[in-house]
């Protein structure tokens, strides 16, 4: 019953407005249905009933939707459902494919006749539409293998940039770590000296600063490139990743208790002002981690893991696409139809080969240059700031979705 | 559209590529008009939320879940093809027919076809379906 009624409720979407009362009546009846045990049998006995009063029964038995023309109407059968026509006389029923229109067949209704099936009851309307459905899913394989090979190829680039990261981050993190432990060593010496005069008090104050600032970047470096190793190694460890992102901030609590008690000796042996720069440093820094909208120490375990960041930012680079016009005055493509991404695919590992000439680009969200707006040279004589105005009626990036991506439009 | 300036002073032959089987449809009437014609655009297709959450569209959703969702080539399927095509015939006659008349060629390349024309330069019109032959 309720297919019944889904069958024939398409014609209003189909044929326009004018039957929506109709129509949602039909939705109502479809709503109010029978329990759904009862479903079976009382279709095939309305079946019964309907052919009995002249009706015939067409069964879409494709995997594709049909249009049906028949007495005047307009309906569409989706795959797996059937409906019914009235059948006063006889009749041509004439079926189309939905995706494809020129596939079509014809059959005679006449009183008497129960049941029709689409793949059987039209000439070689059937076959035409096996065959369609045969080379569309060959196509949907073949774009499924492209796919998956670029999302393999992408993995290769993408894991032989993060290798080259690791050899740099392994031959860097011994450096950072023991210039880190240098300047702390320092900072912790500077803070122990005791100032005599203004001078070595202004001079110990300023030395403390400078062995702060290196030291919070020796640990900073150090520490990102630990995470990167660390979560390369055993990335669904969440300790590791939580200990690997706590330890910078320990360190740097540490700095910071340093410029702390440096503070409190400088005013302690009175000269209060030279407390004022590692105060103030003290302060922002504290505001920093702990204060505001969004802390840093509220932040840990919440930031996607740095490596998924190095993964994106090579990801991004491998895709971004700027043309390449070659010498010579052959063919180069101009412009190219986004949703087409296995074709442009192959247009691209062309380019970069350099076989093929393309003035086209691709720019991912989050590249260089991605929303930059190219301004209309005077020349031009037209209005607007950049050529979104004239283009697109806007003042703002355009851009199309493209493998989850986005392809720049204008600037 | 530096590539392009650098394409035409290299002399190369530039070329449009357009939606399989739409060779020549889809561009916008005039450089002039393009802004006006892509904002229309906009609007219209940002009808179709509001459309997939209508009462009809919903009761035809379960018939709908029949037809392959997979893509093909063009990134579409059987299942977007349908809803689209509901979603037009949901549609005026005035919008239904400007929508199809700018079916051919991506929202990008209308304002690129526009430009280069607007610049002057020829180009030549290829389907997209004899790339994939080619590549």
């Amino acid at each position: 019953m309720a297919m019944e009624l889904r069958g024939s409720m398409v014609s209003p979407l189909v044929t326009g407005r004018v039957q929506v009362t109709g129509y949602q009546k039909l939705v109502q009846d479809a709503e109010g249905s029978e329990e759904p045990g009862s479903a079976h049998e009382s279709d095939a006995k309305r079946h019964a009933e309907k052919s009995q009063a002249g009706s015939v029964v067409l069964e879409n038995d494709l995997k594709a939707a049909i249009e049906v023309k028949f007495s005047g109407e307009v309906s569409v059968i989706y795959p797996s459902d059937h409906k019914f026509f009235d059948t006063t006389s006889e009749m041509v029923m004439q079926v189309s494919l939905r995706d494809d229109a020129s596939i079509s067949g014809t059959c005679l209704v006449f009183i008497g006749l129960s049941s029709l099936r689409a793949s059987e009851s039209f000439g070689s309307f059937g076959i035409e539409v096996a065959e369609f459905l045969q080379k569309e899913q060959l196509e949907v394989d073949r774009e499924r293998e492209l796919q998956q090979e670029r999302k393999e190829s992408m993995n290769h680039v993408i894991e032989e940039e993060i290798r080259a990261q690791d050899k740099t981050w392994c031959a860097a993190l011994p450096i950072l770590a023991f210039c880190g432990l240098l300047f702390s060593g320092l900072l912790v010496l500077c803070v122990s000296v005791e100032p005599q005069d203004w001078a070595s008090a202004l001079m110990l104050s300023l030395a403390v600063m400078l062995m702060f600032y290196c030291m919070f970047g020796c640990c900073a470096g150090t520490f990102v490139g630990l995470q990167h190793l660390a979560s390369q190694a055993a990335s669904h460890f969440a300790t590791a990743r939580f200990l690997a992102e706590l330890g910078p901030l320990v360190w740097i609590f540490l700095g910071f208790l340093c410029l702390a008690a440096a503070a409190v000796r400088y005013i302690h042996a009175g000269f209060w002002w030279s407390a004022l720069m590692p105060g103030l440093i003290c302060y922002c820094a504290s505001t920093f981690t702990c204060l505001g909208e969004d802390p840093a120490i509220l932040r840990i375990g919440r930031d996607p893991p740095i490596a998924s960041v190095f993964k994106r930012n090579a990801a991004e680079r491998t895709i971004v696409f700027r043309g390449s016009v070659l010498e010579g005055g052959g063919p180069c493509v101009a412009s190219w139809p986004g949703k087409y991404e296995s074709a442009w695919d192959s247009l691209v590992q062309g380019s970069r080969r350099g076989y093929v000439s393309a003035a086209v680009v691709f720019l991912p969200e989050g590249s260089e240059h991605f929303g930059h707006h190219d301004p209309i040279p005077l020349a031009e004589g037209l209005e607007g700031s950049c050529w979104c105005v004239p283009l697109y009626g806007v003042g703002v990036p355009v851009v199309d979705k493209m493998d989850g991506k986005h392809r720049e439009s204008c600037c | 559209m530096e590539n392009i300036e650098k394409a035409v002073a290299k002399g190369a032959e530039l070329e449009v590529y357009y939606f399989k089987g739409m060779v020549g449809k889809g561009k916008v009437n005039h450089f002039l008009t393009a802004g006006k014609e892509h904002l229309r655009r906009d609007a219209i297709s940002g009808q179709k939320k509001d459309f997939m959450k209508s009462q009809g569209f919903l009761a035809l959703k379960d018939d709908l879940e029949h037809l392959q969702k997979d893509p093909r080539g063009d990134s579409t399927s059987q299942y977007s093809r349908e809803v689209q095509r509901l979603f037009l015939s949901s549609l005026s006659e005035e919008d239904r027919s400007f929508m199809e008349a700018s079916e051919g060629l991506g929202n990008s390349q209308k304002a690129e076809v526009a430009w280069l024309e607007k610049k002057g330069y020829a180009y030549t019109e290829v389907d997209v379906s004899s790339w994939s032959h080619d590549s």
